[in-house]
């Protein structure tokens, strides 16, 4: 038989990394469309769900015995509230997890209450007056909430982009890594409606962050595109694709 | 395909541990200690394939275990049993850790033959349900150097690269064998 297969004919891909078959570059390509692409994520996780089937054939090993005793000291570290997350309740979506359209509805809520704050409030002290000349160039703020994959439910984490200036500000609070990726740094992504996640470089995990965009990040920090943070490995930052399940996520509205 | 196992021991099993993920995502902890006493094996057994060592593994573990507390509310009886839904976070996790620390190559030819052993046991038995036996049945339908290509990818959590060198094939013959298999699986699996 000679049929020729499409590499990148999008069944098979997912196929292909549902199995871990991909490395590097490949591998980076498929979980940034795991993220942005849900017929994507759904074939991916049609293939796991299948291919689950063969961990029958695999050989169960008992634990060590005191594997258990590691785990509760852990769990005794995190913080967790386990207050019925209706708001961003979502299913599993592929192997890094989160789905950012099924996100949408949830964060709805949050932007609307956000434009709601920034309307009503004054300055507080820490923050810079912006002179508001009539022909100001807009805002955009993004109130980045907490996902259930986040070690703390009361992480709260702001984004300003100010256009007059081309500065993107940040203000993080109470943002704690999961055990599991204690060695890891936060890094922000950008997620244009519809598109790939691209790094936004790491950023500190408390406090006030502030830096210069470039012409090109200042093309995809646009209102409708969405802010997000992992925790990824220190090195070879900014990464090409996230690796890891995202712990806050907002989307920028303008203002 | 029947095994010893009745289905009622089968769906038992799986009630049990549904009602415990319901709990964890409540934030019960004793559920968890109860999922991990149901589960941990099988997912040791899972981490320890693909890790291929066992201080990794165990790390692995660890970490299969805390993700399972933070995720079991989002559990969904309705798409994956209970069983299948802890296995794959249990390889995935198990994946990203090799693919980011890498892999000990170092491992024993008796303890390699004792991890390879693919022959379905009584615990697997008891908890295959038709749904998990259609993967089985329409592997079978490949060509053999497909159908072992795919599982040992799956089982052993191989790279296309790696699966060539150990099978001595040429890197597009692999991608070659493996993508038409997946087709004909796809068309398999999506029958009926």
């Amino acid at each position: 038989m000679a049929e020729t297969v499409r590499p990148k004919d999008p069944e098979v891909f997912a196929g292909e990394y549902a199995l871990g078959l991909l490395e590097g570059e490949e591998r980076a390509d498929a979980s940034r469309r795991a993220f942005s692409d849900p017929s994507f994520a759904g074939a991916v996780d049609w293939w796991q769900l299948h291919f689950a089937g063969l961990c029958d054939l695999i050989a169960s090993v008992p634990a060590p015995t005191d594997l258990w005793q590691a785990i509760e000291r852990k769990l005794d570290r995190v913080e967790f509230d386990r207050g019925e997350p209706t708001m961003l309740a979502q299913r599993l979506r592929g192997p890094s997890g989160w789905s950012l359209t099924a996100l949408a509805a949830s964060l709805a809520l949050a932007v609307a209450s956000l434009v709601l704050y920034n309307q009503s409030r004054t300055a507080p002290d820490d923050e810079p007056q912006i002179a508001q000349a009539p022909n100001m160039q807009p805002q955009l703020v993004a109130a980045l909430a907490a996902t259930p994959d986040a070690t703390r439910p009361d992480q709260t984490i702001t984004a300003r982009i100010d256009r007059a200036t081309d500065t993107l500000r940040l203000r993080i609070d109470a943002m704690e890594a999961g055990e599991e990726f204690a060695a890891n740094a936060p890094e922000l992504w950008v997620v244009p409606a519809g598109g790939q996640p691209r790094s936004l470089g790491l950023i500190p995990a408390g406090g006030g962050f502030e830096r210069r965009l470039t012409a090109a990040e200042r093309a995809m920090l646009i209102g409708g595109s969405t802010l997000a943070i992992t925790f990824e490995s220190k090195t070879g930052a900014p990464h090409a694709a996230p690796t890891t399940p995202i712990v806050a996520a907002g989307q920028l509205v303008e203002i | 395909m029947n095994s010893g196992a009745s289905s009622s021991d089968t769906m038992a099993a799986r009630s049990t541990l549904t009602s415990a993920l319901v709990a964890v995502g409540a934030g019960d902890r004793e559920a968890l200690r109860q999922v991990y006493d149901l589960t941990s094996a099988k997912l040791f057994g899972i981490c320890l394939r693909i890790c291929r060592d066992r201080e990794a593994a165990e790390d692995v573990l660890q970490d299969v275990y805390l993700k399972v507390w933070r995720r079991a509310g989002r559990f969904d009886e309705t798409k994956a049993s209970p069983i299948t839904w802890l296995a794959s976070i249990a390889r995935n996790t198990a994946i990203d850790a090799i693919r980011k620390q890498g892999r000990a190559r170092e491992i024993s030819d008796d303890a390699l033959a004792e991890l390879e052993d693919d022959a379905p046991r009584a615990d697997a038995l008891a908890e295959q349900n038709e749904e998990a036996a259609r993967i089985h049945d329409c592997l079978a339908t490949l060509e053999e150097r497909q159908r072992s290509s795919i599982h040992d990818a799956f089982c052993n959590g191989l790279t296309y690269s790696e699966l060539a060198e150990q099978r001595n094939v040429p890197l597009g013959t692999m991608k070659s064998w493996i993508r038409r298999g997946l087709i004909i699986l796809k068309g398999c699996l999506s029958d009926g």
